[in-house]
């Protein structure tokens, strides 16, 4: 295995006490320049995956208006199928030998991590990991739903879309340990947990093996890292990191996989929840197979245990015209009780009780949603894609956020439909309600029409979303299906980052032209009065005041 | 260069959608296509699995008529059925429906959404009174299904350019093969309905086309009636082959019997059955050979055949069943027609009829316990002659009359098991995983007057009515036997309305 860091290792520390509990929270660690600089230490925020900048004070309504291109970092990551960079963490305060500095880390899909100074957008330490392929095909290719094994192309932009092989997982980012030296927890694409020094990329540790599939986004809670993953038969995967051991501990649904991008959601209990994507639902089969639902784990001893699932009704529908619950549920409170929203590509979003998922017959949600989009019924070009999102405003309204593809659903009655009306994909929020002693999702607003619509973050009463640009097509009327990533590289636009009123939906601020690539399963990163956001083509733009 | 990458392009990705579509067609997403009329080469109209449907599903509340669409003003071609197509709206189920204005239809079917309708622009301006008027439309067929399906197709994500590779690959076996008045085959594409290649000149204008469908890469066409001039026979043209040269077998003026001709054994022999004429291949049932067109095997009788040949297996072997005029069915065996004087045939049933009606329709069907089945639609009463264990009411009308097939001194004989409900004119039945729905068309036959149609579900053990579609088809059917597929059975009726009757999913 090559490594390589730019810079020496150097010592670090940090005093203050840090940890990523169930529970959404943000540590100040200490204020620059009069200005509280804030940690944004694994995708969405938090482990209930909400979304929710509750630190923000930067960036208000008021000066979004003047938001501008600071600095573009081009780290020269190889793209492998249509992926390129993760979202982007953030540790405010960091001490590095060069000094404290305001870090931001975004991983590459061909192994490869970069830690960057936040204010000038250089790199301070980037590393590199190589390593035989995996057997079977396991490291990537192909496209089917059918197993590896495929002959690979030489070139890693042609891999098939569905299995781009590599480090396809978000860091995320610990508390100090003892020498306050801040973790940082990275899968690279042949299964290794690294866990490195954030300060120098310095193994803090000799690295060892985690998972081996497609996986998601990190989770750390309390000393437990969980990963959903979409193949090699593994739905979620978890190590105590305590344990000398290093049992990886994993729970299969049967069937489906796991595509939610932040990967999987915690609920006050400790149990991680996930969409299980396309497949079979037949709790009676041995094993049972649990596709098209949200199944949620958790730890017994050293296993992990089937703690409850929702499987739709209509699940067998959703499986004939592949329109599974594909994104990464979002946990929040309301009103002293703890629920879910999930959601997918058939467009509904589904409200739920981490307590009692889809009731007796595990089919119940609380509430669901009438279609908000995907008239069309297509899987590829619409419905809701990557993540949900949450916050709560000053006032105690519950807001739920889904993405979408394509437009809003002709008989979706929103109050608030911002124009230009959805035709390529948008965001549509949702208000908590409780009527007559029932919850409900009641519309609220859907946004102005964004290229593919992507998961939001929530700051200061804005919402941050952006059109990915994405050619999401996957069948042609003239080459038909074809999965060689190149021939949607080709079509794709650019991305728009968009900020929107929180209340109602209407535009403050867009990027316009100015990001000159689109993007595939990325993420916007809000953090310090910093935007962050990538493109295909490795670059990262930061836009600020 | 450009074509270069792309043919090294689609070499790469044919490799990797094959096995994909191994892993996900195994889970079925979707099924039961019906890709030619007949549902299969055997022409035997037999759909072997089915989700829902079964004898213990129609028992109880759920099959029902699910929508209806007005495609048309006059007649309709049997639907045939795609029911997985990833296309560039996403996953489709297609129902894929020709009509007498030379328009080909394509309806995503659980939603009852029109996704493309072409006009074939090769139609003829005016069509011939001796010919159907209808455009012919058929898919690829394997020359035997798959297991535990009713006809190829299905599959999922993954499903690609599997099988003939026409037009470089485009829509592979996904393809649309359309046969219009004007004698053109237009090969179209699935996901929108455009020609993949310039039409293919396969016959003269205004032939009467009984029956095609696509085997491999050839495609195949019966016609009769001497219709514009066109002789009776067989015809074939190679899509793939650069040339795509027009083969051809003529009856020498014997008309081409039934709905759906020719039938394919499963070693790809063709078999035609014919009805009147001066040929010496008049009253005939005769085998072709699938490249050449050469006829290599005959039965003769001396009465007109009234049915196509239906092909089945049975005990490892291709036996050919057909319908003649003299009211009984003929079992032949198809490595000896006729025997060494071509006028011996396996078996020939008791006579069943009168006079079996042009043209009755066949199905077969193998149960559960390994039994092989015969299905005739019969017009008129049944004859005293032939008793059935179960009889399910009087017949004056028509009827479904059930066989199985039953060794006696070491042959194979049809012994009568059943007869239907009274059918007004019924037309080919179609066999679901063991119910059969019969369709008692309606047609005004000689003096009588037409009805509306009426689709039965009856128990393929005992004939007993399961189900019936009652007063919800408003005009008769004109010689179109249902389809069937996905839980779903398909009626085309003559005002060019297309009913669609099953099991509800819900959405």
């Amino acid at each position: 295995m090559k490594k390589w860091i730019s810079l020496a290792a150097m010592t670090a520390c940090c005093g203050l006490a840090w940890s990523t509990d169930r529970l959404p929270h943000v540590a100040t660690v200490s204020a620059q320049a009069g200005a509280a600089l804030y940690d944004w230490t694994t995708d969405g925020g938090d482990n209930q995956r909400t979304g929710w900048n509750k630190q923000e004070k930067a960036l208000t309504k008021d000066n979004v208006k003047n938001l501008k291109l600071l600095w573009k970092l081009e780290t020269k990551n190889q793209v492998r199928a249509l992926h390129s960079l993760m979202p982007v963490l953030v540790v405010g305060q960091l001490n590095t030998p060069s000094g404290v500095k305001h870090v931001g880390f975004v991983s590459g899909i061909s192994d490869n991590l970069y830690a960057f100074d936040a204010d000038t957008g250089k790199i301070i330490w980037q590393k590199h990991w190589d390593y035989e392929p995996p057997a079977g095909g396991r490291g990537g290719g192909g496209g089917g739903g059918g197993g590896g094994g495929q002959q690979q192309p030489t070139d890693p932009a042609h891999l098939g879309f569905l299995r781009p092989g590599g480090s396809s997982d978000t860091p995320v980012i610990g508390p100090p340990d003892a020498q306050g030296r801040r973790p940082i927890y990275f899968i690279t694409g042949d299964g290794m947990l690294h866990i490195l020094n954030a300060a120098t990329g310095e193994d803090l540790q000799p690295s060892y093996m985690f998972h081996l599939g497609k996986g998601w986004s990190l989770n750390l809670v309390d000393n437990v890292l969980w990963m959903a993953n979409t193949y090699a038969g593994e739905s979620i995967s978890a190590v105590k990191l305590d344990d000398p051991r290093h049992k990886i501990m994993s729970y299969n649904s049967g069937s489906g996989g796991a595509w939610g991008r932040r990967g999987a959601v915690i609920d006050s209990t400790g149990a991680a929840w996930t969409t299980t994507g396309d497949g079979i639902y037949d709790p009676t089969s041995d094993p049972p197979r649990y596709g098209n639902s949200v199944i949620g784990v958790q730890i017994v001893g050293d296993e992990l245990k089937l703690k409850d699932y929702y499987t739709p009704t209509n699940w067998d529908w959703l499986r004939k015209r592949d329109l599974d619950p594909n994104n990464t549920p979002t946990i929040f409170n309301f009103k002293g009780r703890e629920l879910m929203a999930a959601s997918g590509k058939e467009c509904r979003m589904y409200l739920l009780d981490p307590k009692s998922l889809g009731g007796a017959d595990h089919q119940t949600p609380l509430f669901k949603t009438p279609l908000f989009c995907n008239e069309e019924v297509d899987f590829q070009d619409a419905g809701s894609w990557g993540a949900l999102s949450t916050w709560e405003d000053s006032s105690g309204t519950r807001w739920v956020l889904a993405p979408f593809w394509g437009p809003a659903h002709s008989q979706a009655k929103f109050p608030i439909m911002n124009t230009p009306l959805t035709k390529d994909g948008g965001v549509a929020a949702f208000k908590v309600e409780e009527k007559n002693g029932k919850l409900e999702l009641a519309p609220a607003w859907i946004s102005r029409d964004m290229k593919r619509g992507e998961p939001v973050v929530i700051a200061n009463g804005m919402v941050f979303g952006y059109g990915s640009g994405e050619e999401t097509k996957q069948a042609w009327p003239d080459i038909g299906l074809q999965f060689d990533s190149t021939i949607r590289a080709e079509k794709g636009t650019h991305a728009t980052i968009y900020v929107l009123d929180a209340q109602t939906g209407k535009e403050l601020w867009s990027s316009g032209n100015q990001m000159h690539q689109w993007n595939h399963f990325n993420g916007i990163t809000v953090a310090n009065g910093r935007i962050y956001l990538a493109t295909y083509d490795g670059t990262l733009y930061c836009f600020g005041l | 260069m450009f074509r270069k990458q792309m043919k090294s392009r689609l070499g790469l990705i044919g490799a990797v959608v094959i096995a994909a579509a191994v892993a996900v067609s195994a889970q079925g997403r979707g099924g039961g296509a019906w890709t030619t009329v007949g549902g299969d080469a055997q022409r035997t109209s037999f759909v072997r699995a089915d989700p829902k449907i079964s004898l213990a599903a129609m028992q109880s509340p759920g099959f029902q008529f699910l929508w209806k669409r007005k495609l048309d003003n006059d007649r309709l071609t049997q639907p045939l059925l795609l029911p997985n197509i990833i296309a560039y709206k996403g996953f489709k189920a297609l129902a894929f429906v020709g009509s007498a204005s030379g328009q080909v239809y394509s309806i995503d079917y659980d939603l009852n959404r029109m996704f493309w309708q072409q006009k074939l622009a090769t139609s003829a301006p005016k069509a011939a009174a001796c010919s159907s008027g209808l455009p012919v439309l058929t898919k690829s067929t394997p020359l035997t299904p798959p297991v535990g399906r009713g006809g190829g197709g299905g599959g999922g994500r993954g499903r690609g350019a599997t099988g003939p590779q026409i037009a470089n690959g485009r829509g592979g076996n996904d393809n649309v093969f359309a046969i219009s008045t004007g004698g053109m085959v237009h090969v179209m594409n699935p996901q929108i309905g455009t020609d993949q290649v310039p039409p293919v000149k396969l016959l003269p204008p205004n032939a009467n086309v009984a029956g095609s469908i696509l085997v491999d890469t050839t495609l195949y066409a019966a016609t009769t009636g001497n219709c514009s001039g066109v002789p009776n026979g067989v015809w074939s043209v190679d899509l793939a082959s650069e040339a795509k040269a027009v083969q051809s077998y003529d009856t020498k003026g014997a008309t081409i019997a039934g709905t759906v001709p020719p039938a394919f054994g499963t070693d790809g022999t063709l078999y035609i059955a014919t009805g009147a004429g001066k040929s010496e291949v008049a009253n005939a049932v005769v085998s072709l050979d699938q490249k050449t067109l050469t006829q290599k095997d005959w039965f003769a009788t001396t009465t007109p055949f009234t049915s196509n040949p239906v092909v089945f297996q049975y005990k490892n072997k291709d036996l050919i069943v057909a319908a003649n005029k003299d009211g009984r069915l003929y079992v032949l065996d198809s490595a000896s027609l006729g025997g060494t004087d071509h006028k011996t045939p396996l078996h020939k049933s008791s006579q069943v009829s009168a006079a079996l009606e042009d043209p009755s329709g066949l199905a077969s069907w193998l149960d559960s316990a390994g039994t092989r089945w015969i299905v005739a639609s019969v017009g008129g009463p049944l004859q005293a002659e032939t008793k059935v264990a179960m009889a399910n009411g009087t017949v004056t009308a028509g009827t479904l009359v059930a066989f199985t097939v039953v060794d006696q001194n070491d042959a194979p004989t049809l012994q009568p098991q059943w007869t239907s409900r009274d059918l007004a004119s019924p037309v080919t039945p179609v066999v679901v995983n063991g119910v059969v729905f019969a369709l008692a068309s309606g047609e005004a036959k000689g003096r009588g007057r037409a009805s509306n149609a009426v689709l039965y579900a009856l128990d393929a053990a005992t004939g007993k009515e399961l189900w019936t579609s009652g007063t919800t088809i408003t005009s008769p059917v004109r010689g179109v036997g249902p389809s069937a597929g996905d839980s779903q059975v398909y009626v085309a009726a003559s005002d060019g309305t297309l009913y669609v009757f099953g099991m509800p999913m819900e959405r």
